[in-house]
């Protein structure tokens, strides 16, 4: 029996960021008041207004804040993946966002290495951005 | 009149080796069988009872969604006064007997009972997986981090990465509690386990691995809290509650603020302490959640048990094990014991019995003040409780 993997039940706050990386862009949310970067949480982060809050592309750039390497996998459609790497990304910009590293030597995975933005098209609807080592 | 909230009653539900529930039986009536041997310790009825508190993650989606109406029909608990249905995660019932002090101090009810119950053993209903991928954790739903266990991974390689932890300090507190659960009879697991068993036990989650994992048992628990006044008939002694506080901070553990930190447990100690006229040292006893080994390690340094990355010294050479210089987790624990889901009850069951003396075998002596910490969700909320038997 083929397992399908979960999809991101996409809202009113996540669509540009799903949208925007089906075009290979990364983008999240900026405050222009307290020139914050973030994604979902924080929505009231300068408690001004609406018109406080942008999208911005961003540089697909960051570090490596913290990752685990997955044994048990998240339900059956992850099981032969297994050992895979999921990280906590912080962005050059500053906000912090989950995703999965991939291509990488698991041994070179370190909280502090440099990564970039690689998006990978999963089908017509959806494009994850995930992460590669950046070497440069 | 005396107002004084105190606990009078508690009990866990008996559990079978490997930690199925005993007898067959549904979320409620373990409910109803803790909350009638709660009450009779107590000495009160059910009659006695107006103010209901409850959490669980049972009968969803469906009647377990309002669970307070279903307990109050199905034990037929007469026209509550107070009514309590928060659900914060594994450190609700803390939060429970915060809200429930309050409550009865400020006479809007005078006695509640709290209940918990759960079958997700029996039922095999849990899982890492099929979890929705729905707002903030939309994001690592699909990338595959199993949850929970995936987000406290994160915190501890973070930890281990900014204050040097390692495998060896997590194994210490997996083998000191396993330790303790020798000597509960109830624990799911009594079998000694040695530092190379704790750190050859298979992966998870780096580096988390299984010997850091609470267990996946059955359970349930009530406790009794009524007046100093009507305490004062009955044949228990009452435990005192010398302080609470809480905190949260986030739902998806990307959005914690340190990951290595447990600042909200900073926050929620720093309340409990405030106006009780205690400190650490007074402490004669934690019990501390642990649903993974590193909770306990956050949580240790985050209440000032020792400082910021002091904590690998601090559970050092089996130091909270029986015979060590600090009581942790003496029933066993989320490790050892039994974890239904959300734990935070037991640790509230397991200080009063230490502090009634009825512990037998790891029976803490002269125990007099007990600190009870709950963390909830990923990391994401904290509650802590003071509990004495002194009530200066």
């Amino acid at each position: 029996m083929e397992h399908k993997k979960p999809e991101p039940i996409i809202d009113h706050d996540s669509k540009i960021y799903w949208e925007s990386a089906k075009n290979n862009k990364l983008m999240i949310q900026y405050s222009k008041n307290s020139k914050e970067y973030f994604l979902y949480s924080k929505q009231l982060i300068s408690n001004i207004d609406s018109d406080d809050i942008e999208w911005k592309e961003v540089s697909g750039r960051g570090k490596i804040y913290s990752f685990t390497e997955v044994y048990a996998a998240a339900g059956p459609s992850f099981k032969e993946e297994t050992p895979y790497i999921v990280a906590s990304i912080e962005l050059e910009e500053g906000a912090r966002i989950i995703s999965n590293i991939i291509n990488a030597n698991k041994e070179e995975i370190l909280i502090g290495k440099r990564v970039k933005v690689k998006f990978d098209k999963q089908s017509e609807n959806l494009t994850i951005p995930k992460f590669e080592l950046d070497y440069h | 009149m005396n107002r004084e909230p105190c606990i009078v009653g508690v009990s866990d539900f008996p559990l079978e080796d490997k930690g199925r529930a005993v007898g067959e039986h549904t979320e409620l009536s373990i409910q109803k069988h803790c909350a009638l041997k709660a009450l009779n310790q107590s000495g009160l009825n059910l009659s006695d009872v107006d103010g209901i508190a409850v959490a669980g993650m049972w009968g969803m989606p469906g009647p377990g969604l309002m669970q307070p109406n279903v307990l109050v029909e199905y034990l037929g608990i007469k026209y509550p006064k107070w009514i309590e249905g928060t659900n914060i995660g594994g450190s609700t019932f803390l939060l429970h007997i915060n809200h429930a002090y309050q409550a009865i101090k400020s006479g809007v009810c005078d006695t509640v009972l709290i209940l918990y119950g759960s079958l997700q053993k029996t039922n095999m209903s849990r899982n890492l997986g099929d979890r929705p991928a729905s707002y903030s954790t939309q994001f690592e739903v699909v990338s595959g981090l199993p949850l929970p266990v995936g987000a406290y991974a994160m915190a501890a390689q973070r930890h281990m990465h900014v204050y040097g932890s390692t495998r060896e300090t997590l194994a210490e507190i997996a083998v000191s509690t396993r330790a303790w659960a020798s000597m509960n009879t109830n624990a799911a697991f009594k079998d000694p386990l040695s530092i190379d068993e704790a750190l050859s036990s298979k992966p998870i989650s780096s580096p988390l691995h299984r010997s850091d994992c609470c267990l996946v048992t059955d359970g349930g628990g009530a406790v009794v809290i009524t007046t100093l006044e009507k305490s004062k008939d009955l044949k228990i002694k009452p435990i005192y509650i010398k302080g609470f506080g809480e905190c949260n901070s986030h739902s998806s553990i990307n959005y914690m603020p340190n990951m290595e930190k447990l600042e909200i447990a900073e926050h929620s100690s720093k309340q409990a302490f405030k106006d009780s006229g205690l400190s650490v040292k007074d402490i004669d006893l934690a019990m501390i959640y642990d649903s993974f080994t590193i909770t306990v390690l956050m949580t240790l340094e985050a209440i000032g048990f020792c400082s910021y990355g002091e904590g690998k010294e601090f559970v050092k050479n089996q130091n909270t094990a029986p015979g060590g210089n600090f009581s942790l987790n003496t029933n066993g624990g989320g490790l050892s014991y039994c974890h239904p889901g959300m734990y935070g009850i037991f640790t509230i069951i397991e200080s009063a019995k230490q502090l009634w003396g009825i512990c037998g075998e790891r029976q803490i002596i002269n125990a007099k003040t007990a600190l009870c910490h709950g963390t909830g969700g990923v990391l994401s909320s904290s509650t802590t409780l003071l509990l004495s038997n002194e009530r200066d």
